[in-house]
């Protein structure tokens, strides 16, 4: 019985080891792992552009402070700020292809936990953007409920 | 004031359950496409949602309008050309519908870049050129940033309506049937196989209830 847990082990122990030394399997591990971030926060694009509107829209209003005039500025460039980021990095992104083309399996790993990083900076920008806006957004919608 | 209040509590059940009536029987001759989105009524005549009028560019610098589409059926969706993961599934399944009409000239495609910065004209033209589409039948466009997301909610917003669709119009890969009308017909998920196909079927329906039958 013990002899038959014991090979058990050795034979997950060295799949577990093969798996690990797969270089393709660790780079698409990490890939995976970029675009997971990535596909989460991609559609929050329409959803910043959405509240970049309606700040917009509010600036109109003549009866702002300029105070509120402002805060909502700030907003809507953080939000620009995030929208521009987040192009940009896609648009820098290497592909897989292209890096196991030209990297070492080393230099790949590096580059995908950089980028792995980059885009867990971005999420907290666009996060913040976003946050910043909304209660911006709902402060207008308290005061109008009052008027009424 | 006692029915005023009534009134005012079966209001919003009453729009809902005609808005789902509207959208499940469809409109006037379509027997099985129903008419998607919110509709209205005017003058006693229900108005079906329509594409709103627009003027893009596309991968030839071209300016393509609704008038482009005048007389034809169409497949739209949004991508950009950097999209690492979910634009190329859709785009290889638009490019079977693509392929299998490839006979059906009244049945063209239009894909939008929500990325307006980078993906200039020629980036789409090189993208288009890696696809082997022509831009007879296929536009990919670019424009102002404001009309295309605000088209993008025109198109999608009846497949944001559905509660198993990923949200997020900008990289949901939906992809929409529009009739000769400019009215949203179908949608699917373009990057499912399988759904692409339930969704050819009712480009074949539309296509027959359009034109007729296929030109032999």
């Amino acid at each position: 019985m013990l002899k038959k847990i014991g090979y058990t082990l050795l034979a997950l122990s060295g799949w577990w080891m093969l798996a690990c030394s797969d270089p393709e399997a660790a780079q698409q591990k990490a890939w995976d792992g970029v675009m997971v971030v990535h596909d989460e926060i991609m559609p929050w694009m329409g959803e910043m552009n959405r509240i970049t509107q309606d700040l917009k829209g509010k600036v109109a209003d003549p009866s702002l402070s300029v105070e509120v005039a402002s805060q909502i500025q700030t907003a809507v460039e953080d939000l620009d700020a995030a929208d521009a980021a987040m192009w940009r990095w896609m648009n820098r992104l290497r592909t897989m292809d292209e890096l196991r083309a030209t990297e070492t399996h080393e230099a790949i790993m590096a580059y995908l936990a950089a980028e792995k990083q980059s885009i867990d900076e971005l999420k907290m920008q666009m996060q913040s953007g976003m946050d910043a806006g909304k209660a911006l957004l709902a402060s207008f919608s308290g005061d109008e409920n009052q008027k009424q | 004031m006692r029915y005023k209040r009534i009134f005012y509590s079966i209001f919003p059940v009453l729009g809902l359950l005609g808005g789902l009536m509207m959208s499940s029987c469809g409109g006037p001759g379509s027997g099985d496409l129903p008419y998607l989105g919110n509709h209205n009524t005017v003058d006693g005549q229900t108005v079906y949602h329509q594409i709103r009028p627009f003027s893009f560019v596309n991968q030839d610098s071209a300016v393509v309008t609704n008038a482009t589409f005048a007389g034809k059926i169409y497949v739209a969706d949004f991508f950009f050309t950097s999209c690492p993961t979910i634009c190329p599934k859709v785009k290889k399944n638009m490019l079977r519908i693509y392929e299998k009409y490839a006979d059906r000239p009244e049945l063209v495609f239009l894909s939008h870049s929500i990325d307006v910065k980078y993906d200039t004209v020629g980036r789409l033209k090189a993208y288009a050129d890696n696809l082997n589409i022509s831009s007879d039948r296929w536009h990919l466009i670019t424009g102002d940033k404001d009309e295309i997301y605000k088209i993008a909610e025109d198109y999608m917003s009846v497949a944001m309506e559905d509660a198993d669709a990923p949200g997020g119009y900008n990289h949901s890969g939906w992809i929409v049937l529009i009739d000769d009308k400019g009215h949203v017909r179908s949608y699917s998920d373009g990057t499912d196989a399988a759904a692409v196909d339930e969704f050819m079927l009712d480009i074949e329906w539309l296509l027959q209830d359009v034109y007729g039958a296929a030109k032999q």
